[in-house]
């Protein structure tokens, strides 16, 4: 995983680069600046941003419009409004929940450089639950990712022993990244959102025992609304955890299917049994290496 | 030296560190109830920032004053979240209000305000108590309160704080619950049982696993 990348967005120069030079010497991270929602927008296209810092007025628009541009095109990335309190209007962006830190705050700076070390690697503005110690996962998996060449075809081994058995319409081996999922293997007709905010595999490495099964994709509160989901036909979903290296979860195995499914306990069971093959694999592997050539 | 724990002498619920989230499961109005003894209840000196969706922040802070003779409202920030906007109190609480429940963003910006008024009071233990999810998530959508949970328990880590977040489960599928409690460092869910309200603490260390009755 890269260097934690900071976009800090105010239309006062003098403001702009007291605050980059605070956070970039604090927390000895990238930072960049912009001085309207114009420029903010063509960093965040042309950059990989953790936390967005924005004022609120521009003379393009506020900065909540740029939170909710943010929460649009980047959804794993935090948004700070670090900004005067009088001057916000809140009325259109209810939803777009932003942290806020006011100027006028007596360790305003502190706040920020504090709210910035946790709304980046470990994604707390996400919304989805993010495991614990994201960073080493993302590490793990960034890990696995490297050796996608070997883990494909045991993927696809794995994914069309899982759609046989549960006669699904699509299975895959996918890697969970901090903003979408690396599809390393896939069966079947169906495709699946691959960002991670849609996509199911996000609640499946916190799911309890490692298991998710959804009967009913539009029934379950986390999904209902997700128009990707529906739109990729996907209605029933049994998905098992991938472990890696010191058991982070790093990804699913999963079938789908285009209709109502009920899932029993010898089901998850079967998927659990599955998805464990490729620890076992990794384990192997890593023993092999350690005879050495 | 690590911050000094949040502690809670009026409830079977052993101190916890600072920075840490709880979910507090409990049917109807026995959630409130609980809640606002962690946040309110012993005396503790900490500064408070209630946000209450089915109170409005004038009956909050006199219903706070009745149960609490001995409560310092120069340390307690109320948010109220009813869109009643009842901001004038004889009690000396200050309140804050948003336009209305769904308002999340005006509430995570009020939050920081009240936050910042008792920091300049000198007071930096803030207990936040956000009563109630379930009223939230008649307004708006799961995910956008997931994300606001998230946001506001990420800020409680980070200044070292203590949040509770209240929930009656009977009122959602048990995946809002499950989901919720998992962004949360643990749970306290509290039952009406026949000899009254029993509470247990979940997936906090150090704790009592077993149910335990309660005096409210």
């Amino acid at each position: 995983m890269g260097e934690t990348e900071v976009l800090v967005v105010d239309r006062d120069e003098q403001t702009r680069l007291r605050t980059a030079k605070f956070i970039r010497e604090r927390l000895a991270v990238s930072v960049l600046t912009a001085d309207s929602l114009a420029t903010a927008k063509d960093a965040l296209e042309n950059q990989s941003v953790d936390v967005v810092v924005t004022g609120y007025t521009f003379a393009d628009g506020n900065g909540l419009e740029l939170a909710g541009y943010v929460r649009e095109t980047a959804p794993g990335t935090g948004c700070i409004l670090y900004t005067h309190s009088e001057s916000v209007d809140t009325d259109s962006f209810e939803d777009v929940v932003v942290e806020f830190v006011g100027k006028e705050s007596p360790d305003a700076v502190e706040t920020l450089a504090a709210l910035i070390e946790q709304a980046g690697p470990e994604q707390t503005q996400a919304t989805y639950p993010v495991p614990q110690a994201e960073r080493e996962r993302l590490e793990a998996a960034d890990q696995l990712l490297a050796i996608r060449a070997e883990i494909g075809p045991i993927g696809e081994r794995l994914a069309r022993l899982a759609a046989d058995h549960f006669d699904a319409k699509g299975a895959a081996l996918t890697i969970i990244c901090r903003d979408r999922l690396e599809v390393v293997a896939g069966v079947g007709e169906l495709t699946f959102p691959t960002v991670r905010e849609q996509s199911l595999a996000t609640h499946t490495i916190v799911s309890e025992n490692g298991v998710m099964a959804v009967g009913d994709t539009r029934a379950d509160p986390r999904f209902g609304d997700t128009e990707e989901i529906h739109a990729a036909g996907i209605r029933s979903y049994l998905g098992a955890t991938v472990e890696a290296r010191e058991g982070y979860a790093v990804g699913t195995l999963s079938v789908y299917d285009d209709e109502l499914r009920e899932f029993s306990e010898a089901d998850r069971n079967y998927i659990g049994e599955l998805a464990a093959v490729i620890p076992e694999i990794l384990a192997l592997r890593d023993r092999d290496d350690s005879y050495g050539p | 030296m690590a911050p000094e724990q949040f502690a809670f002498p009026t409830l079977p619920v052993d101190p916890v560190r600072a920075g840490t989230t709880i979910l507090v499961t409990a049917p109807g109005r026995l959630g409130s109830r609980v809640a606002r003894e962690l946040a309110v209840g012993g005396g503790h000196g900490d500064g408070i920032v209630y946000i209450s969706t089915n109170n409005a922040g004038r009956r909050l802070a006199e219903d706070c004053q009745a149960s609490y003779p001995d409560i310092d409202f120069s340390r307690f920030g109320i948010i109220d979240a009813t869109g009643r906007a009842e901001t004038e109190t004889a009690t000396g609480a200050r309140i804050e209000s948003v336009s209305n429940t769904a308002d999340l963003t005006g509430i995570s910006i009020k939050n920081s305000i009240l936050t910042t008024y008792l920091q300049k009071k000198g007071i930096d233990r803030i207990r936040s108590c956000f009563d109630s999810l379930s009223m939230l998530l008649l307004y708006t959508n799961f995910k956008t309160i997931t994300r606001f949970v998230h946001t506001m328990a990420g800020r409680i880590a980070a200044t070292d704080g203590f949040g509770l977040f209240v929930l009656d489960p009977s009122m959602h599928d048990p995946q809002v619950r499950y989901t919720l409690q998992n962004i949360c460092d643990g749970g306290i869910d509290v039952r009406n049982e026949q000899a009254g309200p029993e509470l247990r603490v979940e997936g906090l260390p150090d704790q009592s696993r077993e149910r335990q009755s309660v005096d409210l």
